[in-house]
């Protein structure tokens, strides 16, 4: 026995599909708008788009600190993008306790110290006190 | 172009995939699903070869990649007389159906790719998973070539989850070595490849029992679905590893035989959650002939992962039982309220759920096996949920879209074969 016919079915997936279509065709429209807006950036200004500020926080430190560098890390919470952006800098842990900074530093005399804080805001990055490691 | 490179490392996956598939599925045709289930595979086998040599500390630099690729490809043609291992032929209802169904859902289909795609290609990958967890491990792999580095190993370098399963970041990584530098962007694109392999792959098994339209017309369902182009969290290129689960979740579930224990590898090596469902789906398809096989293959990750500094022991602990009712509650109201949502899923749920009650007479074994392997993922999800140590209020909104999608791929082949005109 057939309860649910060829023809009933069918109907089914064009209700759901138009249903689907009035959030689907707006998506499609602000996927092309978006595309156009940022058609011919790089990758950089793509991100600055994306999310402001923090990408020029990121490129500083890029800028300040050498590549395959460890960086100790003496923040409460340190933003969890930082470790894919600064690598191959590797990201180690240092302290939670901002008050915290020259102890981390003694401690790791040869690692680059980054100081991040969002309250109150602060953002310091510290070259290694022995010359010649990172 | 990376654009142009990335689409030739798709053609070169499913190119890969192509030469295993002939040998495990002799029978397989040259359909463009066939394709779907050769990206799955090749995926499979360049992600999990690379991490295989870098498990035996095989040289992987320079000339070597290339042995190591030719022989991936060598490796079937010349297995392939040796051992015949299934005859396994798939036979398609060939009625067609209505041939305006089949034009608009292709439409609807080819719109919602077209919507993936510049999504993709519009911005870099940046949300938590698809950065912090997998790009993260594809740029050490791409940089260092092996996870046996400092990266992973010493528990003092701030590194998420790093004992997370590694196929996408060996994929990614791969096509960062065909560009020479990782691009966060265009890489998105891997992903669109996965979400068209995936719908590739329900339509074979919808395919099998549904006239053709009504298999398209699911398809399209399923593609046009908001959750995968809501804008900045389209999940159809969001870089997560969800799509490229369900896309070896749904394949084996409904694959032949001989592709078990290739996919299992699938499922296992890209999310944590593939073990225990992986576990499920063979209790329920039987085939324990090929569970050695498949044991085989995993045991390197396994040994693995015993390396890498993690942090799964997180979730293992005592349920307080005193809160239990109190957290069912809240995780099965935040259940309830995300099926609901049409900005997410449209009226997918609901008519599932109609469909899953509808009298249509009894089930057929394949269609009770699917829904029995999503009753039970759906029960391991809430058990996690429920022993999960932290507070679940921000956690639920954002996991469980993202969980239903796993389920989405053996609920449609099921509901479309409970409908389907052929008798099993």
């Amino acid at each position: 026995m057939k309860l649910f016919s060829s023809r009933l079915l069918l109907l089914v997936l064009w209700a759901a599909c138009i249903v689907n279509a009035f959030f689907f065709l707006p998506n499609s429209w602000k996927a092309l708008v978006a595309f156009r807006a940022v058609k011919g950036l790089s990758n950089p200004q793509r991100r600055f788009l994306q999310k402001g500020d923090w990408y020029r926080v990121i490129l500083s430190l890029e800028n300040q600190v050498p590549q395959n560098a460890a960086i100790r890390l003496v923040s409460p919470a340190p933003p969890w993008y930082l470790a894919y952006y600064l690598y191959p800098r590797l990201l180690m842990k240092g302290s939670e306790v901002l008050s915290d900074e020259s102890v981390v530093r003694k401690l790791y005399p040869g690692d680059w110290v980054l100081v991040y804080s969002e309250t109150p805001p602060q953002i310091k990055i510290l070259p290694p006190l022995t010359p010649g490691h990172s | 172009m990376p654009e142009i490179l990335v689409l030739l490392y798709v053609v070169y996956l499913a190119g890969v995939g192509r030469f295993w598939l002939r040998w495990l599925v002799p029978g397989c045709d040259w359909s463009w699903t066939s394709l779907s289930w050769s990206f799955g595979l090749g995926t499979i086998i360049l992600g999990y070869g690379q991490f295989l040599l870098n498990v035996f500390n095989l040289p992987v630099h320079g000339l070597w990649l290339y042995v190591w690729q030719v022989l991936f490809l060598v490796i079937p043609i010349v297995l392939s007389p040796m051992f015949d291992v299934s005859s396994t032929q798939r036979l398609r209802i060939s009625e067609i159906g209505r041939r305006t169904i089949i034009v608009f859902s292709s439409l609807l289909i080819g719109v919602a790719l077209l919507t993936a795609v510049l999504q993709a290609l519009a911005l870099p990958m940046h949300m938590w998973d698809s950065i912090v967890i997998y790009g993260f491990k594809a740029k050490i792999l791409f940089q260092e070539q092996t996870f046996k580095t400092r990266a992973f190993l010493d528990p003092e370098v701030l590194h998420y989850s790093a004992d997370y399963p590694l196929l996408i970041p060996y994929l990614e990584s791969g096509f960062y070595r065909w560009l020479g530098h990782p691009d966060d962007r265009v890489v998105r694109l891997l992903f669109t490849a996965y979400w068209i392999a995936w719908l590739g792959v329900m339509y074979d098994a919808l395919a099998l029992r549904l006239r053709r339209d009504k298999a398209l017309g699911l398809v399209a369902l399923v593609a046009t679905l908001p959750l995968f182009s809501n804008i900045y969290m389209g999940q159809a290129s969001s870089g997560f590893a969800d799509i490229p689960f369900a896309l070896y979740w749904t394949a084996f579930l409904t694959c032949p035989p001989s592709l078990l224990p290739l996919l299992a590898v699938g499922c296992a090596f890209t999310k944590n959650e593939g073990i225990p469902l992986v576990l499920i789906g063979w209790v329920l398809r039987g085939n324990y002939r090929l569970v050695v096989p498949g044991l085989l293959l995993l045991a390197p990750w396994g040994w693995a992962r015993h390396l890498l500094p993690h942090n799964a022991a997180h979730y293992l602990r005592a349920p307080e039982w005193a809160l239990l009712t109190e957290r069912l509650k809240l995780i099965v109201s935040s259940l309830a309220g995300e099926m609901l949502r049409l900005r997410n899923w449209g009226l997918f749920w609901f008519l599932s759920l109609l469909g899953l009650f509808w009298p249509a007479g009894p089930l057929r074994k394949e269609s009770k096996l699917l829904l029995t392997a999503v009753g039970l993922q759906l029960a391991c999800y809430l058990c996690v949920y429920l022993i999960y140590p932290q507070s679940l209020e921000l956690l639920l909104p954002v996991t469980w879209p993202r969980l239903l999608i796993h389920m989405v791929g053996p609920l449609v082949v099921a509901l479309g074969w409970r409908f389907g005109e052929k008798a099993g």
